[in-house]
């Protein structure tokens, strides 16, 4: 560490953010800010920069040429040579974005690593509170998107590992898988997954991890392991699919009928679920047995008058 | 100061260098017989020129945005005015078109209800205030510091969708707070509400703690949730929980007393069907929702499965689709037979095939001889059916929110209209629909008979804060109401779709539209407005054409009607004959001066000089009878009616009384889909008896034959085909091995290539009008010279399409198919178009006689037709109905059964039976007032054409 001082450098950066707030009190247009990622002694040496959300009133928006035709507006400022980066955001769009859900939404418990350091608007302060409570649904979509991740990941690897014998691509495959599975279990701990999944993940399931992804990484590559973590993340995922798959098991048993791909896309439209997730899921349901897997005509272009099939899935 | 126009060389179509001076603000009848040129004055001259110096007068800027004018063929025309022409062009099939729309009074009554409407509960209808959000803002600022107050938008669920399909729509547009029943609940959790169950839920649209500065974010936040609550917000203080006087005065007077509401500032914009903030969701504002109709997946149902009884679209047959598989899988565990014919399935069956196995499960079995789908076998699956299966698909389409021609084409081959479940056809959305004045709501109004409406308005007593708009509107409203009562359209609705009004209610909605304009000095040029008018409103419309001329204006009008012209100030007859033997002024000037012309057929007609005989005897009711019975399409009144076959039937009856529903909407499309396709569906009717009589039936209206100007009446009617094989059996043609489709213009072989046998090359120019200019390489003949070398009779292919009608009989006299043909157009009055007339610019009238013109020629085609023919005379002079009568009466002779719906009295007073309806338009139409001949009309006292025809008879 030679003369690294982790104690100094927070005092600046905690120095140069009180700094900030002192001068956007005085702004009557500013309503809240929040810092990004927290000011620890353990996390403080790599940080160049603070990150923050700075919260305006409406329809007071200053965009610049450089911001081009992004609604989301960057700014970087500085306070004592420390640069701090900064996402102006007008309040009815921040209300969006914490209430709403789609793909432009913060997911789901995004505010347990936020820190409202200054708030000027009692709401602010209120919708934190309400935006720290898990939101099921949000949940159960994340929870989706992850097991449809490690379905592919796991899908791709067994072939490359089975029928190719490619021990090298199957191991990153494998990787891939191991920290969708990660993301899994941290979602369904109902904590937030951006920083350091995976050790977090192998804290709270030490021996899955220790098979999926410690063996991986340093046993040396053979068949054998990486059939054994291949294993361990199908009995992962075979033994939560109920729960992580249960947004898409739910909506086709309320169908009750045999439902084309693009129907069951367009349902999830809007969260932030892919049609190649639920492709995924639907194919392993189908080799689970749960589903059966037939076809639907489909029309390709808005004139189309033939038709082609595209896979449709049936709940029994 | 001018007091004519002047004319100098026309020569625009048939026109011979016509000079005229035509009287400013006087109203001008322009007459003549059917192809003499009277449209190529009025309409191709004197129009087209005032319509042309008039844009050429914008910048050049914009005229890139306005269509390009082509200079018509005169020398000078001076005296013009800004011209203004009222056609009878029906308006097109846009669903969203309304009389309202088309009068622009829809666009008044919404700024009415947005300045006087009273909105209303949502819970329990009583009337609320409204207030803007900043009147909400200082309202709510007006609490104590700290109050909390929650704001919430009711929001109600789309017919057809499930409350969490509602709850999604509410997280995408941003909110996670809401309250079911009162009850507070996060929108992430999985909600499990019953769905037969109606719940009151409101989205959480935002809560605020009252402190001072938080004005501009409140309002912010209002607009927002009055977006999502369509207008309405309610307003809960949550904390304290305990209210003091002083809060509990905060809902005095502001919105519902008992739920909290409160209305946002209305907007003209929220009660317009059109704007998604107006629309009701379910039907985005067309009023109207689709379903399957059985009968139209199945063309043809003598066809069985495997023959593709299913239209292709719904549930194709082929073994390697989806289609083929299901009905495969559902005959083996069912024990469908896929051979027999559709109609002789059992009812079981088709049930099976239509509505789904019901729950229950089957095996999916491939088709033998499958290429595809071999994966799909032994899988246990369900059905639903074709039926479930399209309305399951069509509601999801609409979800989707855009617009698909192509899936539009296809849900409209297999489903029919019906209104709306959720607004009942009333286009708007819930929240619009609570918005009353004087205790109706907009549609309400819009439900209301013109005349019914006028009175409404007259009884509105606005606020004096309302006073200043409210009586702009109301005058505009109510000046526009009386014009159209005026013109004879007060059976009419605001909300009644444009698409359903006859073309003659479409002239006269928008003659009354400029009569409400006020303007002066103009210059209006009119098609024939009396079509489409029984008698007694014919009065009326010539009343409405001297007001116009009375404001200021120069009223043109091209007419045949003699009682439009008696009234009119001017006559000028263009003719004598038609097409080559027309093109002149016989005479012009006032009545007087045309009743006195010898060389004027209007005038002989006019002094009864010569005229259209009453016949002496008449064709008696054989036994064969078409029996309608219970006819309940549109304003008919359970109507029943015995139709004689083998007769010359003339059906009558005011504007809007219900002839077209009889005769086109029960009769016409009853027989078709009994003998030709049992997809077309009839009006509401009970029974029709008496088809068996009939071979066929044939519409002959008056739509375009063609929009192709390589569509002439030489290829529609067919006998091009012959002359083409004429030709290819010259010594010449033989000789360079032609054959007939060397002589066809639409292929490569014998046209011209340079401009690919059309005659003429059309260059684009970007502000200028387009130039069409001859083909300089075949000189406009469309052939090339090879082909023109080949003759028939000394004439070349070329020569023969330039040919008129009347030479052409005289030409292939030795050709009987041919002249038998061509003869038929001649008999009709056509002997003065050219074979090769090009179909885009005949007329109305003409179309519809080249149809018949093509009946007649066919008269293979059945022994006891049914021709029908929805106001033949459009378009014809008296000289030319002369002969209309006569080839129709052929017709009837040769034992087919003619019906004309009619107004014209000379063509009433030569039917053999009479079926009179009225008395009235619209509402108070719809019944049968009379039938029998034309003598025992004219006794009925009831019946207002029995009144006018009794002058004829």
């Amino acid at each position: 560490m030679g003369n690294y001082d982790g104690a100094g450098k927070l005092a600046r950066f905690q120095t140069a953010l009180n700094r900030l707030i002192d001068r956007i009190a005085d702004d009557r247009y500013v309503l809240a800010v929040v810092l990004v990622g927290s000011l620890r002694e353990e996390t403080i040496w790599d940080r160049e920069s603070i990150g923050l959300w700075i919260i305006e009133t409406d329809g007071v928006t200053r965009r610049l040429r450089s911001d081009g035709n992004n609604e989301r507006i960057f700014r970087i400022l500085v306070e004592d040579g420390i640069n701090i980066h900064a996402e102006v955001i007008p309040r009815s769009r921040f209300k969006q974005i914490v209430d709403g859900t789609s793909r432009t939404a913060f997911s789901c418990n995004f505010f347990a690593e936020r820190e409202l350091v200054y708030c000027d608007d009692p709401s602010i302060d209120n919708w934190f509170d309400q935006a720290n409570t898990v939101a099921v649904k949000d949940q159960e979509k994340e929870l989706l998107a992850f097991s449809a991740w490690t379905i592919h990941a796991h899908r791709h690897a067994r072939q490359r590992l089975e029928i190719k014998g490619d021990l090298d691509l199957a191991r990153q495959e494998i990787l891939g898988a191991a920290h969708s599975v990660a993301h899994t279990e941290i979602i369904r701990q109902g904590q937030v997954w951006e920083e350091a999944v995976i050790y977090r993940a192998i804290e709270g399931a030490p021996e899955l991890f220790q098979v999926i992804y410690l063996d991986v990484l340093a046993k040396r590559k053979s068949k054998k392991v990486l059939a054994a973590a291949l294993d361990a993340i199908d009995g992962y995922v075979d033994s939560h699919y109920r729960a992580h798959l249960k947004p898409l098991l739910g909506y086709l048993k309320k169908q009750k009928q045999t439902v084309p791909l693009s129907e069951i896309s367009d349902h999830f439209a809007y969260s932030q679920l892919y049609p190649w997730h639920l492709e995924s899921a639907c194919e392993w349901l189908e080799k689970k047995g749960l589903l059966e897997k037939v076809s639907a005509p489909f029309k390709l272009t808005k004139r189309s008058r033939e038709d082609v099939e595209e896979p449709a899935y049936y709940l029994e | 100061m001018r007091t004519t126009i002047e004319v100098q060389g026309a020569r625009e179509n048939n026109l011979q260098d016509v000079s005229v001076q035509i009287p400013r603000d006087k109203l001008v009848v322009v007459t003549g017989v059917s192809g003499s040129g009277k449209s190529s004055l009025a309409f191709d001259t004197v129009y087209a020129e005032g319509q042309r110096r008039l844009l050429a007068s914008m910048s050049t800027f914009a005229k890139r945005f306005i269509g390009q004018l082509k200079k018509p063929d005169v020398d000078f025309v001076s005296g013009l005015s800004p011209v203004v022409s009222i056609d009878q062009k029906t308006i097109g099939a846009n669903p969203r078109s309304t009389v309202g729309t088309m009068t622009d009074i829809s666009d008044y009554l919404r700024m009415l209800f947005a300045t006087m409407g009273t909105p209303h509960c949502p819970l329990c209808e009583e009337a609320i205030a409204i207030r803007s959000p900043y009147q909400m803002m200082e309202h709510m600022v007006s609490l104590p510091k700290g109050t909390e107050v929650e704001i919430r938008a009711p929001v109600y669920k789309i017919y057809g969708e499930d409350y969490e399909y509602l709850f999604e729509q509410i997280r995408v547009n941003g909110y996670r707070r809401a309250r079911i029943d009162g009850k507070p609940v996060d929108l992430g959790d999985n909600i499990e509400l019953d769905e037969d169950e109606d719940h009151a839920i409101e989205a959480v649209i935002d809560t605020f703690v009252v402190q001072p500065g938080i004005d501009q974010h409140v309002v912010t936040s209002l607009e927002h949730g009055l977006k999502l609550g369509d207008g309405l917000l309610g307003f809960h203080i949550v904390k304290p929980k305990r209210l003091t006087p002083k809060l509990k005065a905060f809902y005095k007077d502001f919105g519902c007393t008992r739920h909290r509401v409160v209305a946002g500032g209305m907007h003209q914009g929220q009660f317009t069907f059109n704007d998604p903030a107006g629309a009701c969701p379910t039907c985005a504002g067309i009023g109207t929702s689709m379903r399957v109709h059985p009968r139209l997946l199945v063309p043809d149902p003598t066809r069985s499965l495997n023959d593709g009884a299913f239209v292709k679209a719904a549930l194709s047959n082929s073994r390697d689709s989806w289609g083929g598989r299901i009905m495969h899988s559902l005959a083996a565990h069912y024990g469908l037979n896929l051979d027999t014919p559709f109609e002789d399935l059992p009812e079981e069956h088709v049930e099976l095939l239509l509505y789904g196995t019901k729950g229950e499960q089957f095996e999916v079995v491939v088709p033998p001889g499958a290429k595809l789908g071999q994966q799909h076998a032994g899988k246990r699956i369900k059905y639903s059916g074709v039926v479930h299966q399209l309305e399951h698909r069509y509601r999801w389409y609409r979800k989707q929110g855009t617009s698909n021609a192509g899936m539009d084409e296809y849900l409209k081959k297999v489903m029919v209209e019906y209104d709306c479940p959720e607004c009942d056809g009333a286009r708007l959305k819930r929240s619009r629909r609570l918005v009353t004045v004087n205790g109706k709501n907009l549609y309400e109004v819009g439900e209301m008979h013109l005349v019914e409406l006028l009175a409404y308005l007259g009884k509105l007593k606005p606020t004096v804060r309302q006073r200043a708009v409210a009586k702009t509107i109301l005058k505009e409203v109510s000046t526009r109401l009386e014009l159209l009562i005026a013109i004879g359209l007060d059976y009419l609705n605001l909300n009644r779709r444009s698409s359903t009004l006859s073309g003659g209610e479409s002239q006269r909605i928008r003659l009354s539209s400029q009569i409400g304009s006020g303007l002066m000095g103009m210059l209006y040029v009119l098609d024939e407005p009396s079509i489409g008018l029984h008698p007694k409103d014919n009065v009326k419309m010539i009343e409405t054409l001297g007001r116009l001329r009375d404001l200021g204006n120069t009223v043109i009008v091209v007419e045949h009607d003699e009682e439009t012209i008696r009234a009119a100030d001017h006559i000028i007859e263009i003719g004598p004959g038609p097409g080559v033997h027309g093109g002149t002024v016989v005479v012009d000037g006032p009545l007087k001066t045309i009743l006195n012309d010898k060389n004027s057929v209007t005038g002989r007609y006019l002094t009864g000089r010569q005229s259209i005989e009453t016949p002496t005897t008449r064709r008696p009711p054989k036994d064969k009878w078409i029996n309608v019975v219970g006819a309940r399409e549109n304003n008919l009144k359970n109507l029943s009616v015995e139709i004689p076959l083998e007769c010359l039937v003339a059906v009558t009856g005011a504007s809007g009384s219900g002839k077209s529903s009889l005769i086109h909407e029960v009769l016409q499309k009853k027989i078709y889909s009994l003998l030709h396709d049992s997809r077309v569906l009839s009006g509401d009717h009970d029974e029709l008896t008496g088809h068996e009589h009939v071979s066929d039936v044939i519409n002959i209206d008056q739509a375009p034959i063609g929009r192709s100007s390589r569509s002439n009446p030489a290829t529609y009617i067919g006998f091009y085909d012959a002359i083409r094989k004429l030709f290819a059996e010259t010594d010449d043609a033989r000789q360079r091995g032609f054959t007939a489709s060397t002589f066809s213009f639409n292929v490569k072989g014998g046209r011209c290539e340079e401009c690919a046998g059309e005659g003429t090359i059309t260059t684009q120019l970007s502000f200028m009008p387009d130039v069409e200019v001859q083909c300089p390489t075949c000189k406009g003949a469309r052939y090339d010279q090879d082909t023109l070398d080949c003759k028939y009779k000394g004439k070349s292919i070329a020569d023969v399409l330039e040919m008129s009608v009347e030479d052409g009989v005289a030409f292939f006299a030795d050709q009987p198919t041919i002249a038998r043909k061509i003869g038929v157009l001649d008999e009709l009055g056509l002997g003065y178009i050219t074979l090769g007339h090009p179909s885009t610019i005949l007329s109305g009238g003409e179309a519809q006689r080249v149809k018949l013109a093509a009946e007649l020629g066919k008269q293979k085609r059945g022994k006891h037709n049914l021709y029908i023919l929805d106001e033949p005379t459009t378009g014809l002079h008296f000289a030319d109905i002369d002969r209309l009568l006569e080839s129709l009466n052929r017709l009837v002779d040769h034992g087919h059964s003619v019906i004309v719906i009619e107004h014209n009295l000379d063509v009433i007073k030569t039917a053999d039976y009479v079926i009179d309806l009225g008395p009235e338009g619209g509402h108070k139409g719809g019944d049968l007032l009379a039938c029998g001949t034309p003598e025992e009309i004219a006794a009925c006292k009831q019946s207002f054409t029995g009144q006018y025809l009794a002058d004829y008879l």
